[in-house]
């Protein structure tokens, strides 16, 4: 039988009730998986994404005594020490970027090194009054860990930073020595963001350009923990912060320079345990789905092959080959499939653009992204076919091999 | 006239779980074109397992069977499909139509199977065989708006759908009243005088009438094969 002949029979049989309950089984549980693998996948980003952070292996150390920072600087797999001041975010209004709708402003934050950006276009900041601003640039207010504020953002408003290279913005000192003196500030680059503390309009400066314009005294380390809250600790500018050359060595430095009797804690922590149940739960429910879905499916293919018995027992007199007919149920039943497939990923497409847009929108905008899984989701549809393949294949040889007068319908 | 069926010797054992059935003993007849045959017997005398047989779906236990003097127990099971497909037209006592399918489409099915058939003649050739069982006025009908003689009429259509030169017919008008068996049992005759051979299994006697080659079959065994003309 041809492929033409073949789908006129399969689009014949294919209305019947039970495909259509099997359809809808397979759309709900589709979008089960689909969203399962979507968390999954997010775990991993997160978790690489995590722990490439620089904000993750950067320590906090209370220098009450004023020591020299050479001695922290000599501990094993410290990358370098600083000034915690550095780790501040200056938010300035920036006449450049002013729209119909939006004022513009930027955060201004320190480059402590130069390789924590790669540069997209220009180059990067060699000298004082020089910055360098994202290639994918929102250069207004959108989310400052302030909880009152309005997150949302235009994507309209969004700008080419390269655009903007050679072109300058003044900024507002806030330095006492310098009395609201105003300082020009020239882009030369743009870059993409290498971790996530760098936002959607972050621009960095030198380390002399932010003494420049900064408040001289105390500031706050804001951390915001993974369970969304935020805690502000007050930091003179004698505390250091101290940048460990990789993850996985954090602990030891972190111990190491304890006992040299520092006070330390972490710039940014996170909840080990709540973020590994981002993990475990989806890849619990995804088996457990599939294998829910496995067995109603063989069920499914057997209730109707049984039901089609005396249909194959026809078939078979008229001349129609195992074969034909294995190929007229594995085409139904994996067509079905696709229509599921194909309506229950429009549906979980749908639902996930709604939440990107909205509930998860912050997490969106910083380094940790939300992707579709495509590639996983792509394996699912394989495995579920050659699943239906091999149990249609398994039903209709058990079936055919039973006597075929039964299936004739005779009395 | 030679016979396109031949069987010799023939038995059929059915092995079940605890005990064997002989359904066929020691079966010697020969078939040929032209002819209408029909085989009575009492319930269970083995007349639907000697169709089976002569129809490939079943095999013999023992004895020979040669069709167009090849010896069927040659040839693959998939070699017998093809022959099955292009010789042997199948009707059924409940006429085991797909209620899928319209009644041009259910003559149309067992033409997507053989390559000889284009496809752009399948619907001029249905339409003609259902006009030859007086059906034309049910074309696009499914088989649930036809009554049971139309039903049995457009799977006569289907069975001679490939042009076949044998028409085997287990109780075709088993659940039919006796105006629309007499219309089935002419239709086949006509078939018969065209050619064909037309193979008839039936515990009713009116069928008897038609016959020009009765056949009877007691517990397995033919107990009577007589010319009736
Ligand atoms: N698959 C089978 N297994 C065991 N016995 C069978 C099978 N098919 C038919 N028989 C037996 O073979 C005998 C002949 O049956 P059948 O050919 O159907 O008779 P008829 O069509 O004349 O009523 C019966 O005794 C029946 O029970
Ligand atoms: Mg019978």
């Amino acid at each position: 039988m041809n492929i033409q002949d073949n789908f006129f029979l399969v689009k014949k049989h294919f209305l019947n009730v039970n495909n259509i309950i099997t359809m809808i089984v397979l759309i709900l549980i589709n979008i089960i998986i689909f969203s399962s693998l979507t968390v999954i996948a997010f775990y991993f980003s997160f978790k690489s994404n995590y722990q490439n952070d620089v904000l993750n292996r950067t320590l906090i150390v209370y220098n009450e005594n004023n020591s020299d920072n050479k001695i922290i600087n000599n501990i094993n797999n410290v990358e370098l020490v600083e000034n915690v001041k550095y780790l501040n975010d200056i938010y300035r209004d920036a006449k450049l970027f002013d729209t119909k709708t939006l004022k513009g402003e930027i955060i201004l934050h320190t480059l402590i090194d130069k390789n924590d950006v790669s540069i997209v276009y220009g180059r990067n900041i060699e000298k004082s009054g020089e910055v360098i601003c994202p290639q994918n640039f929102y250069p207004h207010y959108f989310y400052a860990n302030d909880e009152a504020q309005n997150t949302k953002i235009y994507k309209s408003l969004y700008v080419n930073g390269s655009d903007y290279i050679g072109k300058s913005f003044k900024v507002n000192s806030k330095n006492s020595d310098y009395d609201n003196q105003d300082f020009e500030f020239k882009i030369v680059g743009t870059y993409k963001p290498l971790y996530s503390s760098s936002t959607i309009n972050t621009c960095y400066l030198s380390k002399k350009d932010y003494d420049l314009i900064s408040a001289k005294n105390l500031g706050e380390i804001t951390s915001t923990l993974v369970d969304g809250t935020t805690e502000v600790e007050t930091v003179e500018w004698k505390d250091l912060f101290v940048r460990v050359n990789n993850y996985n060595n954090v602990e030891n430095v972190k111990k190491d320079i304890e006992l040299l009797g520092y006070k330390v804690s972490y710039a940014q922590s996170y909840d080990n345990d709540m973020v590994n149940i981002i993990l475990y739960i989806p890849i619990f429910i995804v088996l457990i789905v599939i294998i829910i879905s496995f067995c109603l499916l063989y069920n499914f293919i057997k209730k109707k092959v049984k039901k089609r018995y005396n249909y194959y027992g026809l078939l078979t007199a008229i001349g129609f080959k195992n074969k034909d007919i294995k190929k007229m149920e594995i085409s139904e039943n994996s067509v079905m499939y696709i229509f599921s497939f194909l309506l229950s990923f429009i549906i979980y497409f749908v639902i996930y653009h709604i939440l990107i847009n909205g509930l998860f929108a912050e997490i969106i905008f910083s380094n940790y992204i939300i992707k579709i899984p495509g590639a996983f989701i792509l394996l699912v549809m394989i495995l579920y076919l050659s699943l239906i393949i091999i149990e249609t294949n398994l039903c209709i040889d058990r079936t055919l091999q039973k006597d075929i007068r039964i299936s004739l319908g005779e009395n | 006239m030679k016979s396109i069926i031949q069987i010799e010797t023939a038995d059929k054992k059915y092995i079940g779980k605890d005990e064997e059935v002989l359904a066929l003993t020691n079966i010697n007849l020969n078939f040929e074109l032209g002819k209408f045959y029909v085989i009575i017997g009492h319930s269970g005398s083995g007349k639907s397992t000697l169709l089976n047989i002569i129809a490939f779906i079943e095999r013999l236990t023992s004895g020979n069977y040669y069709f167009n003097d090849k010896n069927v127990e040659d040839l693959t099971k998939d070699e017998l499909t093809k022959i099955r497909m292009e010789n042997i037209g199948y009707i059924f006592q409940n006429f085991n139509l797909d209620p899928n399918l319209t009644a041009i489409e259910n003559v149309m099915l067992p033409m997507l199977i053989n390559r000889q058939i284009k496809k752009s003649e399948r619907k001029e050739k249905a339409k003609k065989l259902l006009e030859l069982v007086n059906m034309q006025h049910r074309v696009k009908h499914f088989p649930k708006a036809l009554s049971g003689g139309e039903q049995q009429r457009v799977s006569i259509a289907r069975a001679l759908a490939n042009n076949p030169n044998i028409i085997i017919a287990d109780e075709p008008t088993g659940n039919l009243d006796k105006k629309n068996e007499k219309v089935i049992l002419e239709i086949l005759k006509d078939l018969s005088n065209q050619g064909k051979c037309v193979i008839v299994a039936t515990h009713s006697s009116e069928i008897e009438k038609y016959a020009d080659n009765l056949i009877q079959l007691e517990e397995g065994k033919v107990v009577k094969n007589e010319y009736t003309r």
